[in-house]
């Protein structure tokens, strides 16, 4: 026999590479352009948000895995990206004491409850985002926007829920919209740099094309369908894909690993049902977020979901 | 022309080369390890004793089924009846030390009704490692319309298979053309990658009667499941056999094997095998005598074994881990890859992350993560329900996996707990 050991484990014995950390990565550098650009538009408000998230995130996160004994592992950069993720729903200007409460929901509500990150049957800062919704309506509806008249402080979502679709265009054209220069919160108020860092994700393959693809398409058919039947009532769909936060839902939101779902077949319901309840919401609801809610209604669907298959080799 | 294929799966990592590495051939050592078992079912019976002389091309064991022959002539200096074989079984096996003659046993003309020199030489069908004469027989048995000869190497482009097609191509054309003589199906296909058809058109003179399938190069298409469906369109349920189809896939080795031991009259004692050397990480094709342990390979190339971590017989995404570089080598190896131990992956008992790269990949068309979570907590009447019997095993999930969870492990731990769940119930 020989001195020396090999090692013996089971097959594969190679791997892609591929890691959490890795994914978690590229999800960060994604939405990098996007903060940068809020930076530049609204102020070190946003920076001061992001970095109060990113921080009281991560601290919530050692404190719970600490106290009940687990594994630290904010190594996997996860909840630096949830930080970032939620900061970029906020109103620039929230108190920081608000912050701090939507970050602890996030991290304890969101995920460590349920075990952790992967075992989490919703998306983590949607949960925080909608508890802070629900319990800090004012503060969560205080937008600025520079260099205006503060009369017009008001999303463009907003002008359209409570002034109808005919006065948009009065107050925002396509191109404020695209390049984003509304009032909002940091990740509504430019599509194009959330397009920039969508695009980039599926170009690293990080995210799989059919949830936000199916998405977009859902919000851009629905509303389409409903602008053709009736002109002046209902919003156009290109003001659907640019405006309240619909980019940032396709991308980052609706493509949450652990809350969407898995199969080629449920990932492309996910998307256009979100995507159908996004426009809904909108159109008939009285909130103007209609994108947040209804990719969390919709995570409650994935376990549905995950039960379209697909056909198994021979069946 | 679309190349025929399957969606899910792996591209194969390119090659370098633009055509296979002619086969190198390994001299034998002084010593050789000649288990009898080197084939799925009953191992063979020993014909020979301690001490006994024996000559290249003699049996060393029989079974109804297939034959050990010796690869050199020499003396038989040990029968270990507890040798533990690749997938842990026990079962005998000679140690022969070579007397550096090459004396070899008279082949008997009369031996000429191909059945019988297929058992005589024990060949085996390289890849399911079934002897060939069960698998002939059966095959006869359900009529073969459509016969399929595997070209495909597992992993790498130029592998072993693509390099008798390209440096012994009238031999395996031979073989092929013998397989044919047997079954006398309506069509024969011969898959290859991609890349190796124009090497084909230059090297080989192929007969009107096979049709060259390019495929493209994926994993796991050499498996018989994806091969017969990307060949003919049709999927069958793996409790059953594509004979049911009247579909019957062979090696392009065993062909290759075939037109060696009934034209060239040779013994069944060599291995063409491709070998990952380990220092330049570099592939090379060799043919080995049979039962050449697994550290004299490692000579042969010029590596020190210190260096080796890991032994993994078959390919990197499929193969089994040896325990000791005394292993030799078998009739069921078709590739030997060492790994540096900076090379080696290690799994983690992480949660899923419920990414479904898995899903993605396998192309099987099951839910690997399911199958694995499922058997992991013992709740494997569910993983039977999401079809863990139709899982070839072939790795893809697992290597995808972006938390390293050991799916095909746990999948195979979920297999054999049912395994013995319904045995149990027979009972």
């Amino acid at each position: 026999m020989s001195e020396f050991k090999l090692t013996v484990s089971p097959s594969p014995h190679v791997h892609s590479g591929n890691s959490l950390t890795r994914m978690m990565r590229d999800f960060i550098i994604a939405l990098l352009p996007a903060t940068i650009y809020g930076v530049y538009f609204f102020g070190m408000d946003v920076l001061r948000c992001v970095l109060i998230a990113i921080v009281s995130a991560v601290v919530w996160e050692a404190l719970s895995q600490w106290l009940s004994g687990r594994k630290l592992e904010i190594g996997n950069l996860n909840t630096v990206f949830s930080g970032l993720l939620l900061a970029l729903l906020l109103p620039p200007s929230l108190p920081w004491w608000t912050i701090l409460i939507g970050t602890l929901l996030m991290v304890l509500l969101g995920k460590e409850i349920y075990g952790g990150y992967g075992s989490n049957p919703f998306n983590c800062v949607l949960i925080a985002w909608v508890a802070l919704q629900l319990s800090y309506p004012d503060y969560m509806a205080q937008w600025i926007l520079p260099m205006a008249d503060p009369a017009t402080t008001s999303t463009p979502m907003e002008v359209f829920a409570s002034q109808g679709s005919a006065f948009i265009g009065e107050y925002f054209s396509y191109t404020d919209l695209f390049l984003g220069r509304t009032a909002g919160f940091t990740g509504q108020v430019s599509a194009l740099m959330l397009l920039i860092g969508g695009s980039y994700l599926l170009w690293r393959k990080t995210i799989n094309w059919r949830i936000p693809i199916s998405y977009l398409a859902g919000v851009f058919f629905f509303a389409g369908i409903f602008w053709l039947l009736g002109t002046g009532l209902y919003a156009d769909p290109v003001f659907h894909l640019l405006a309240g936060g619909t980019m940032i839902s396709a991308f980052f939101l609706a493509t949450d690993l652990p809350s969407s779902p898995t199969t080629p077949q449920g990932m492309i319901l996910f998307g256009l049902g979100a995507g159908i309840l996004t426009v809904t919401i909108r159109t008939w609801g009285a909130w103007t977020f209609g994108a947040f809610y209804a990719v969390l209604i919709f995570n409650m669907f994935t376990p549905f979901l995950d039960k379209i298959t697909p056909e198994v080799y021979g069946r | 022309m679309r190349l025929r294929s399957f969606s899910e799966g792996l591209l194969l990592p390119r090659s370098s080369r633009s055509e296979p590495q002619p086969f190198e051939h390994v001299p034998a050592p002084e010593t050789l390890f000649l288990p009898l078992k080197q084939h799925q079912g009953a191992g063979c019976r020993p014909l020979l004793k301690k001490e006994e002389t024996v000559q290249r091309g003699q049996a060393l064991g029989q079974s109804s089924e297939t034959t050990i022959q010796s690869p050199v002539t020499g003396q038989v200096v040990e029968v270990d009846k507890e040798f533990r074989n690749l997938y842990g079984t026990l079962t005998t096996s000679l140690t022969i030390t070579a007397s550096g003659e090459m004396e070899q046993t008279k082949q008997s003309p009369a031996e000429s009704a191909i059945m019988d020199r297929i058992l005589h030489c024990g060949v085996i069908d390289s890849g399911s490692a079934q002897p060939l004469l069960r698998k002939l027989s059966k095959s006869q048995e359900c009529g073969v319309r459509t016969l399929i000869i595997n070209g495909l190497d597992e992993f790498f482009i130029f592998g072993s298979r693509a390099a008798l097609l390209v440096h012994y191509p009238e031999q395996t054309m031979e073989g092929i053309q013998i397989l044919q003589h047997i079954l006398q199906p309506e069509v024969t296909y011969l898959a290859v990658y991609e890349q190796s058809l124009p090497l084909l058109r230059e090297h080989a003179a192929i007969p009107d009667s096979v049709s060259t399938i390019p495929l493209r190069a994926k994993h796991p298409q050499h498996k018989e499941p994806l091969l017969v469906s990307a060949l003919t369109g049709q999927e069958y349920p793996l409790e059953s056999s594509p004979l049911e189809l009247g579909i019957a896939s062979f090696s392009l080795e065993t062909a290759s094997t075939l037109a060696r031991i009934i034209q060239q009259n040779q013994p069944n004692t060599e291995k063409p095998l491709t070998v990952l050397d380990p220092e330049p990480e570099d592939q090379r094709n060799l043919i080995v005598p049979l039962g050449t342990p697994i550290k004299h390979l490692l000579q042969y190339l010029g590596r020190n074994s210190e260096s080796v971590a890991k032994v993994i017989v078959g390919g990197p995404l499929t193969g089994t881990a040896l325990s000791s570089l005394d292993y030799p080598v078998t009739k069921e190896m078709d590739q030997i890859h060492f790994q540096k131990a900076r090379d080696q992956i290690r799994f983690s008992s992480e949660v899923c992350i419920k990414c479904g790269y898995c899903v993605e990949v396998c192309p099987m068309r099951l839910m690997p993560f399911l199958l694995s979570g499922y058997s992991s907590t013992g709740l494997v009447d569910m993983a039977a329900n999401y079809d863990i019997f139709t899982c070839i095993e072939c790795g893809c999930c697992a290597y995808v996996c972006p938390v390293n969870i050991p799916l095909v492990q746990w999948i195979q731990v979920g297999k054999s707990r049912l395994s013995t769940h319904i045995r149990n119930e027979a009972v």
